[in-house]
């Protein structure tokens, strides 16, 4: 029998976990996105997130669906998140254990006014067109530099591989 | 009781102001960091605004400013206008008890008031000694000697239910059964729901009641009824009508909305800059016919000295002129009255040419020649003074 006592210790819990993730995750529901979904994975874990976006148009992308993790810690926002893909992707920002290169996501560049919806679109962005001057030490970065042909090409096989 | 005591006062303070519903909230009132309206505001001198919380925590962990990242130190923290402070205070939240059916919205400054005193589901201390639980406010109003603790035994499905439980607990036991309005069989609670769409003995309306059908009956005959009506075979053209129709409106909206803005906007273009051209030109031609005026002025005033000089001098030739003459009129006056005199003296006859040595003499300098013959005017002033008045005035003349 659920007493009142134990409604409220529940309705503090909810209320000691974070509210700007909690607002944070209203707006992005109010108005979403064509382009990614995103939201915690469990209702009972907000700090964890999954976000799913979908390869754009005109790039080697096209036509896959990429999953990434977003993980905010406990301090969020006072302290950055992090974002990785789990999805494998042949891209020059993103290290081949996931780990993509945002150098908003630094301890010292995070700012707390920046939102999730920020750095999402940073994700979306790079996908659109990788960012050369902040591409990591890989195959996929050296490439890109060199032979932008055959980076379209590898990139575009690895989606249809990986992320269909 | 004691620790029923202490919930007490806890449940009212540990309101948390970041998790209330707004019922409007403008966008510039809201903390960058916590997403939540202002919580004590305070101002930077890089002119952004928090909540002094949220300020102080991001400042522990780097001293930037956490929109702009510029250096910031505690010193360079300030508090808000007051007309800030008033404003997030006289916000409007719903009473957070909303869930439990609390409908008020107070301003938020006065919520805690609403929870302490006002609120019909701000849970109390049971009034009962024995009891240690919390109770929602209007059980209390209800019966403020009762524990609404006690358990009870529900009579349909012999669950044992708290007492201030009982109604929220009748409405969703599933054992209890409930008689349909129509056909009179008796349900349970939760099968009646789906019963009630099914009945056959409920009375309905034909599908197309919103096309003008008037046709209702039990639900029984409502398929011998969409056979025949004819209305029911019309609704999906007549729907797929009403939907071209709305679309053709709302086409015709945005391009009448076009039209006009086009419209107005062209008139209002080519209007101005009528106005403009014929300012432009009212105002070099003002331009020009005041460099004119002024042009006159100048030549008139030029005109004017000249005119004024030439004649002035004009003048002073003539007095001069004039003086010589009076002189000479004297100088001859003077020699008449003489001669006249040695005349009288020796009576002989005036000599004819005196008059023209005089005026030779008279022409070279007038005024000497009249200080010349002082001697002979002081010697006779006062006949001369007699005889010269009547020249005098004939040479003004």
């Amino acid at each position: 029998m659920a007493t009142p006592q134990a409604v409220r210790r529940i309705g503090r819990l909810v209320a000691k976990s974070n509210i700007a993730v909690v607002k944070e995750l209203a707006d992005i529901n109010a108005q979403p996105s064509p382009v990614y979904t995103a939201g915690p994975k469990s209702d009972s874990d907000i700090l964890n997130w999954e976000v799913s976006i979908t390869g754009p148009e005109g790039t080697p992308y096209q036509g896959g669906t990429f999953k990434l993790a977003l993980t905010l810690p406990p301090t969020y926002p006072f302290h950055p998140p992090t974002l990785s893909f789990v999805t494998k992707i042949y891209h020059p920002n993103v290290l081949p254990d996931g780990m993509v290169c945002i150098p908003l996501l630094k301890t010292d560049q995070w700012k707390p006014a920046c939102k999730l919806v920020t750095v999402i679109d940073i994700a979306v962005g790079l996908l659109k067109e990788p960012d050369e001057d902040q591409a990591i030490e890989g195959e996929a970065a050296d490439i890109y530099k060199v032979d932008r042909k055959k980076y379209e090409k590898t990139a575009k096989e690895w989606t249809k591989k990986y992320a269909n | 009781m004691e620790e029923g005591k202490s919930s007490k006062t806890t449940s009212c303070c540990e309101l948390d102001i970041r998790s209330l519903l707004y019922v409007s909230l403008n966008d510039n009132l809201v903390c960058p960091i916590c997403c939540s309206a202002f919580v004590d505001p305070c101002y930077t001198k890089c002119g952004h605004t928090f909540c002094s919380v949220c300020l102080y925590r991001a400042l522990a962990q780097s001293q930037k400013c956490p929109v702009d990242r510029g250096p910031l130190s505690d010193d360079d923290i300030c508090p808000p206008p007051k007309i800030l402070s008033n404003m997030v205070n006289e916000l409007l939240v719903y009473c957070p008890n909303v869930d439990k059916g609390c409908k008020s919205t107070v301003q938020r400054c006065l919520l805690r008031h609403h929870l302490q005193d006002k609120c019909r589901y701000t849970l109390l201390a049971c009034p009962s000694d024995a009891c240690t639980e919390l109770i929602e406010r209007r059980f209390i109003d209800r019966d403020p000697a009762n524990c609404f603790h006690r358990p009870i035994m529900c009579p349909d499905c012999h669950d044992s239910v708290a007492e201030f439980e009982l109604d929220d607990h009748k409405n969703t036991c599933t054992a209890r059964s409930t008689k349909c309005p129509d056909c009179s069989k008796e349900f349970s609670m939760a099968d009646i729901k789906d019963h009630l769409d099914t009945c056959s003995e409920s009375v309905v309306t034909c599908p197309a009641n919103s096309l003008g059908c008037r046709w209702s009956g039990r639900r029984e005959k409502l398929d011998s009824h969409t056979a025949e009506c004819v209305l029911t075979s019309l609704a999906p053209f007549l729907d797929k009508q009403e939907e071209r129709i709305a679309n053709l409106e709302a086409e015709n909206k945005t391009l009448r909305a076009q039209i006009a803005v086009g419209g107005s906007n062209s008139m209002l273009d080519s209007d101005v800059f009528h106005i403009f051209t014929e300012h432009e030109r009212f105002r070099s031609e003002l331009e020009r016919l005041s460099e004119q005026l002024g042009e006159l002025e100048i030549r008139q005033s030029v005109m004017l000295t000249n005119q004024t000089v030439r004649a002035k001098e004009e003048i002073q030739n003539m007095r001069n002129a004039v003086n010589a003459i009076r002189h000479q009129m004297h100088f001859l006056m003077m020699e008449r009255r003489t001669w006249a005199l040695q005349n009288l003296a020796t009576s002989s006859v005036v000599p004819p040419g005196a008059v023209v040595p005089a005026s030779s003499s008279a022409a070279g300098s007038g005024a000497s020649g009249g200080n010349s013959n002082g001697h002979e005017e002081v010697a006779n002033i006062r006949f001369m003074r007699r005889e010269s008045e009547p020249y005098r005035q004939d040479v003004k003349l």
